[in-house]
């Protein structure tokens, strides 16, 4: 046997160990604890958990949602705005055209050249005017053009006679025998169309940082309740079952939630608290009458011995009314147990330690039986766990004791511990006899045991005690063939990085 | 010795009490927590044995109360429910010890007189003798007539809490509380084995016997009477 003396001698034990990682970390990565201090916006920002808030999720979407609309509704705006420029702009030359045919009608073709040379056309900067002869030539003219088909136009390129540089609408029409048109600058529609977009896109995103920093602040105020329920569900699941989901007046869901939850959890502590009550009854109104038994057994022993006689069935009847004392207070332990409540009173525990003073006591019983004991882990390495060192203990001398008591002579019983991808675990195993894989799991059923008889001692209640603190600790138990014999792992897979 | 016992089960306190006298002590019973801790207010006891519930006012809060106002005696808490955490519980309140029920007389009477004569902390002792035999604290050395004795670790904690207790009968749930830790009953003889171990060590090459057992309860370490 390995064990290094200083490790497991109390009187030697080094100062306690401290912890690799203090526990209190339990919420790194996690928000700002709301305990300490409200968290600011900022520390919010730029946390990585904001992606994760529900609630600003559902700001984003929509936020996503609003910007499209806002894009349709802009393009559609933008449309009716520019098409409705350019009907005006199409009337005003229409209703120019109408004056200038009046004139013609009424005084002929020298009175629209007169007008048009000194009634001072163009009476506007934007608009133009161009008179030609049916051969083409120019009879008068404010902007240069070259002759076009009648109709209606639109020139995209500087017109010379135009002050601005932009587009430029056309409408051609008879006059008489002659051309004219009459032709006015797409200024204004020119300028919807080149701001229009800057608009867009101003407003675009002003509304984008709107909706994300409207979604920021309903994450963080949401944040602030969804915390403080996750802390008060993390410590009743540590077994404080008193604690209570907080309830504003506001009434809304999350509130109405809390309430439900509430309820759930005064109807399981009362549960808790009624099977306590239950047990310590029982365990009072039960344990007197044993203690009673105990103490007459006792005198009649005593006083046999006094007078020299030893009657063996009175040692029997002591161990008997001690073995039924010992199940039941085991079954009510179990209970308590399973209960949870233990959960609250957790220290980190060092599993090696835990382990290593375990294989020191059982090593010379080990030896007496006549079988060896196999030591695979190093007692000076540490291993920390959340849990109860009282009770781990038990569990370790429990998986020891089967493996003593089923098999014969010349076994070979094997400790292991260790950690697995930061996950401590250890394992009892034996070559004995082992279990028929059907009966494996059944092991850790209440009362049950293999031999159908019940003769050999024992309750039945050691493997569903174990099961009960390896449930209470978050462990996971497996049994498997150790090819031959029976290997019982206890893996710690909650307490990675502690 | 002084003890007050209180005990709300008439037939347990009767028989206690009838134990605790044929061992040589004084001992008052009382059945209610309240006047127990008045009891004890008016009357300098050695030991206090308490039930954790107790008519009045139950055996946590009567402990409490006496802690709290400055009462230092030796408190061995009796319950019938275990766990650790009535345990916990227990020695939180200020009790000394605790024996779960149903329990030997023996074991009581052990307990009472180990708590009863627990040394006081002013000056812990470096080096214990019993006849021949010599533990060297410091040096962790075992010695007997001269002879070194090559101990276990464990054995050596064994043969600590055994020569503390000189001439007391140190009980087997004693014994696997102080050396092993062990706040249950384990159902192979770990205590058993050890001792036989040391027995072969510290007895067996030499004369006289100091190691005893006790019928039905535990061992004593002393010389030869």
């Amino acid at each position: 046997m390995a064990l290094n003396d200083s490790s497991t001698d109390s009187e030697e034990s080094p100062p306690p160990p401290t912890l690799p990682a203090p526990i209190a970390d339990e919420h790194s990565g996690a928000w700002p604890r709301t305990e300490s201090r409200q968290p600011f916006l900022g520390d919010l920002l730029l946390s990585r958990q904001l992606y994760k808030s529900s609630a600003f999720r559902l700001g984003l979407a929509i936020s996503a949602i609003y910007l499209v609309c806002v894009s349709i509704a802009f393009g559609l705006s933008y449309q009716f705005l520019h098409s409705g420029v350019v009907e005006r702009i199409d009337r005003s030359l229409e209703i120019h055209y109408q004056r200038v045919l009046a004139v013609y009608e009424d005084f002929g073709d020298e009175a629209v050249r007169i007008m048009m040379a000194n009634t001072g056309l163009p009476m506007q900067a934007n608009l133009g005017f161009n008179l030609r002869d049916p051969q083409g030539n120019i009879i008068t003219s404010t902007i240069e053009v070259e002759p076009m088909d009648l109709g209606w136009w639109t020139a995209k390129d500087k017109v010379e006679g135009f002050k601005s540089d932009g587009s430029v609408r056309f409408l051609v029409v008879p006059l008489g025998e002659n051309i004219l048109t009459i032709a006015r600058s797409l200024e204004r529609a020119d300028q919807l169309r080149e701001d229009a977009p800057r608009w867009f896109v101003n407003l675009f995103f002003a509304s984008m940082f709107l909706g994300l920093l409207g979604s920021a602040i309903a994450a963080w105020r949401m944040h602030g309740r969804i915390d403080r329920i996750t802390e008060v569900m993390r410590s009743v699941a540590a077994g404080s079952l008193d604690r209570r989901l907080p309830v504003t007046a506001s009434g809304d869901d999350i509130n109405e939630f809390s309430i439900r939850v509430n309820d759930a959890l005064d109807q399981l502590q009362q549960n808790v608290a009624g099977l306590r009550q239950m047990s310590s009854d029982m365990a009072h109104e039960l344990k007197t009458p044993l203690n009673r038994l105990h103490i007459h057994l006792e005198e009649a022993a005593n006083k046999l011995y006094e007078e020299g006689v030893e009657l063996v069935e009175v040692d029997k009847a002591i161990d008997e009314a001690d073995y039924i004392n010992t199940t039941f207070q085991t079954i009510l332990y179990i209970a308590q147990i399973e209960a949870g409540a233990r959960k609250a009173s957790f220290k980190p525990v060092n599993l090696m330690e835990v382990i290593g003073s375990v294989a020191e006591a059982y090593e010379a019983v080990i030896e007496d039986a006549e079988n060896t004991l196999e030591i695979l882990f190093d007692a000076n390495d540490a291993q920390y766990v959340m849990g109860d060192k009282d009770l781990l203990m038990q569990l370790m001398v429990n998986l020891i004791e089967n493996s003593v008591r089923h098999c014969p002579k010349g076994t070979k019983i094997t400790l292991s511990a260790d950690e697995y991808h930061g996950e401590p675990w250890f394992s009892v195993s034996d070559n004995g006899p082992g279990i028929p894989l059907e009966f494996r799991e059944k092991v850790f059923q209440r009362m049950y045991r293999l031999e159908e008889s019940r003769t050999t001692p024992g309750s039945g209640l050691g493997m569903t005690f174990v099961k009960a603190v390896a449930d209470l600790h978050s462990a996971d138990i497996t049994t498997c063939d150790n090819g031959p014999g029976l290997s019982v792992t206890v893996n710690f897979v909650e307490h990675r990085d502690l | 010795m002084h003890i007050l016992l209180v005990e709300d089960d008439l037939e347990s306190a009767k028989y206690a009490a009838k134990g605790f006298t044929e061992a040589g002590h004084v001992v008052d019973v009382l059945h209610d927590g309240k006047e127990g801790m008045v009891q004890c207010l008016q009357t300098d006891y050695d030991v206090l044995v308490v039930d954790r519930m107790l008519p009045g006012m139950d055996g946590l809060s009567m402990v409490k109360a006496l802690r709290a106002s400055g009462n230092k005696t030796p408190v061995i808490f009796l319950t019938a429910v275990s766990g650790v955490d009535d345990r916990v519980a227990g020695l939180e309140a200020g009790g000394d010890d605790y024996l779960t029920k149903p329990f030997a007389f023996s074991e009581l009477l052990a307990r009472v007189t180990a708590l009863s004569r627990r040394p006081s902390t002013t000056v812990e002792a470096t080096n214990l003798q019993v006849g021949d035999l010599e533990l060297d604290l410091l040096q962790r050395v075992a010695r007997r007539g001269g002879t070194d004795i090559e101990l276990q670790p464990r054995e050596f904690l064994l043969l600590e809490v055994l020569m503390r207790n000189e001439g007391r009968v140190v009980s087997r749930t004693m014994l696997l509380e102080q050396v092993w830790d062990f706040h249950f009953d384990p159902k192979t003889s770990v205590v058993e084995t050890h001792i036989s171990r040391l027995r072969s060590k510290i007895d067996k090459p030499f004369d006289s016997q100091l190691l005893h057992t006790v019928r039905n309860l535990g061992y004593s370490l002393h010389v030869p009477r």
